[in-house]
């Protein structure tokens, strides 16, 4: 590989591809793909960090077993999923440009798909809003999310996700509109077996916020309490 | 923390609209496919599956109806957690097995298969599903074929009706559908792809046809050969399938009712009127459903191609495996 295109690829690892993405050597839109195909893969690659970036705001599980991020459980809000559906945009426009560019069959399976993906999920998030119409996304959520990380070797990133449980539960109410009654149904189960998962952590004697209580309890604790609350407010909603 | 005025999607035609549904398909799919050609290709699986379904229970029962047959399909069905614990174990014993010994598809060396109960069923799954979980190093990874009981307050009827849905040779079949040579071999093979991309990300049109495939291919491989409990079974869930795909481009176009949907799973299905609902209610709540019959035709095409050019079913497998869950023209132009 170029010195010069091996020091994009590591930029665009360790920062993203917004750097590769606004380099002076990227051509404009309406101009052809690149010549290289080294540098059409760092770009694809940069796309990948975008969809990845964009979705695991959104939704942790995505890079479940990937662990090269721990992604955070971020609260859900309209910010959020604006800055998301930014990404997917910018990862958009990347790949119009990969694809007017000479790549490997591997390379082209891999664009393919990732154009798949964020054609699905740009659709799911501004077309479907999925988040603020279907009350049962914000429980699945939380349930994928820590159930995809091992507590024996994962713990410090499980207990992070594990204290992110009440924010997060809380902004999924504050942005639902107008969900379907089946949806919410859906939720009031995905709730009571995300208790049940919860149950399975802890012994039952944790206290959330007691000072005698192992850092991991308590955080489950308040995940419980959390998600007890919510359950209410979804069967509460649901007779309305 | 004020109540959100929820809407009923339960009466009345309320999906996600035409437009919408195609394009959500053509994206977890790369197919270009309308919602008539879905209701279509779920028809005709529904009619495909009814004349085997008939077969298979004249074979059963010479002088008795469908209904009988099934009657007798179920009459062997677990009576407790434990003995349905017991029946998952097996089932994912014999499917691995099998996998082996026909060399369907090679087995990744890291993939773990375990039974488990689990205390109860997943809100949008089936009363067996896979739950997976990968290392993140694609060295590892840990399948749970998880099986629910009936909760105990339910009536007799319907846990008797729940235990018959998990009947043994019903359940050797999900065993196929959710562990390997279906999801969990899938997940498994997906997630030590080498390309970070192909690792991580995936269609629905894939991961929702690759099991459906799977256990047809099986059944056709020889799996419970000369075995009439097996054909009613793979018949009746084949006809769950192609309901699914009907039920979902109806209602999401807005062409059918839920109640309309539960008819079709009770009648032409033959669903308990719990189970018929239940299927109902979550094509309603998750169009996707429809993309299992739509990805396994695609499926047995590309197996088909792939096995002539590769010489061996298990060749073309993996083949197909190992390029990752890509939308299917994708697929396609790497294979060639």
């Amino acid at each position: 590989m170029h010195p010069r295109i091996r020091s994009r690829a590591h930029r665009a690892l360790g920062i993203g591809l917004v750097v590769v993405a606004s380099c002076e050597s990227r051509p404009p839109a309406s101009q052809e793909g690149f010549s290289s195909p080294e540098l059409a893969h760092v770009v694809l690659d940069g796309a990948f960090h975008h969809w990845r970036n964009a979705m695991a705001a959104i939704d942790p599980s995505v890079t479940a077993g990937d662990t090269a991020r721990d992604a955070a459980l971020a609260p859900l809000t309209p910010e959020t999923i604006r800055r998301s559906l930014e990404l997917l945009d910018r990862a958009r426009q990347d790949l119009e440009r990969v694809e007017r560019s000479p790549l490997t069959p591997d390379a082209k399976a891999s664009l393919a798909l990732l154009r798949a993906r964020i054609d699905a999920d740009e659709a799911d998030l501004a077309v479907l809003r999925r988040p603020e119409r279907d009350a049962s996304f914000a429980p699945a959520v939380v349930r994928r999310s820590l159930r995809a990380l091992d507590r024996e070797t994962q713990e410090p990133a499980l207990r992070a996700r594990l204290e992110a449980v009440p924010a997060y539960l809380e902004g999924s109410r504050d942005i639902l509109q107008f969900p379907w009654r089946i949806h919410t149904e859906i939720a009031i189960q995905e709730t009571d077996a995300l208790l049940a998962d919860l149950d399975a952590m802890i012994p039952p004697s944790a206290t959330a916020g007691d000072h005698e209580t192992p850092p991991f309890d308590a955080a489950v604790a308040a995940a419980h309490g959390a998600a007890e609350q919510h359950a209410k407010w979804l069967r509460f909603h649901l007779a309305n | 923390m004020a109540p959100v005025p929820s809407r009923e999607l339960t009466q009345g035609h309320h999906g996600i609209g035409r437009e919408a549904f195609e394009k959500l398909l053509a994206s977890e799919s790369g197919l270009e496919i309308t919602c008539d050609r879905v209701a279509e290709l779920g028809e005709s699986e529904i009619d495909a599956a009814q004349r085997r379904l008939e077969a298979a229970a004249h074979s059963l029962r010479p002088d008795g109806t469908v209904d009988d047959a099934l009657a007798t399909l179920e009459s062997d069905r677990a009576e407790d957690a434990a003995q349905l614990d017991a029946l998952a174990r097996g089932a994912i014993d014999e499917a691995a097995a099998f996998v082996r010994t026909t060399r369907f598809a090679t087995l990744p060396s890291g993939l773990r298969l375990q039974a488990a109960i689990a205390p109860r069923v997943d809100p949008i799954g089936g009363l067996a599903v896979l739950d997976f979980r990968r290392d993140g190093r694609g060295t590892a990874s840990d399948a749970v074929f998880r099986v629910s009981p009936p909760a105990s307050e339910l009536s007799r009827i319907r846990i008797a009706e729940w235990y018959g849905a998990l009947a043994p040779a019903r359940m050797r079949l999900i065993a196929l559908d959710q562990t390997v040579p279906g999801r969990a071999l899938e997940e498994a093979v997906r997630a030590a792809c080498p390309d970070r991309i192909r690792r991580t990300a995936s269609v629905a049109g894939f991961t929702e046809g690759w099991p459906a495939y799977a256990r047809r291919a099986a059944v056709a491989a020889g799996f419970g050969k000369d075995d009439a409990r097996i054909a009613l079974a793979d018949a009746s869930a084949d006809l769950v399938l192609g309901a699914r795909a009907v039920a979902a481009a109806r209602i999401h176009e807005g062409r059918m009712t839920i109640a309309e949907a539960v008819n079709l799973f009770r009648d032409r299905a033959h669903l308990p009127a719990d189970l018929a609902e239940r299927e109902a209610r979550l094509c309603a709540a998750d169009p996707l459903r429809a993309l299992a019959v739509v990805g396994r035709r695609e499926l047995e095409q590309i197996a088909g191609a792939m096995q002539e050019r590769k010489g061996s079913r298990g060749a073309a497998h993996d083949a197909i495996l190992a390029a990752g869950a890509l939308p299917f023209p994708a697929l396609r132009a790497w294979l060639d």
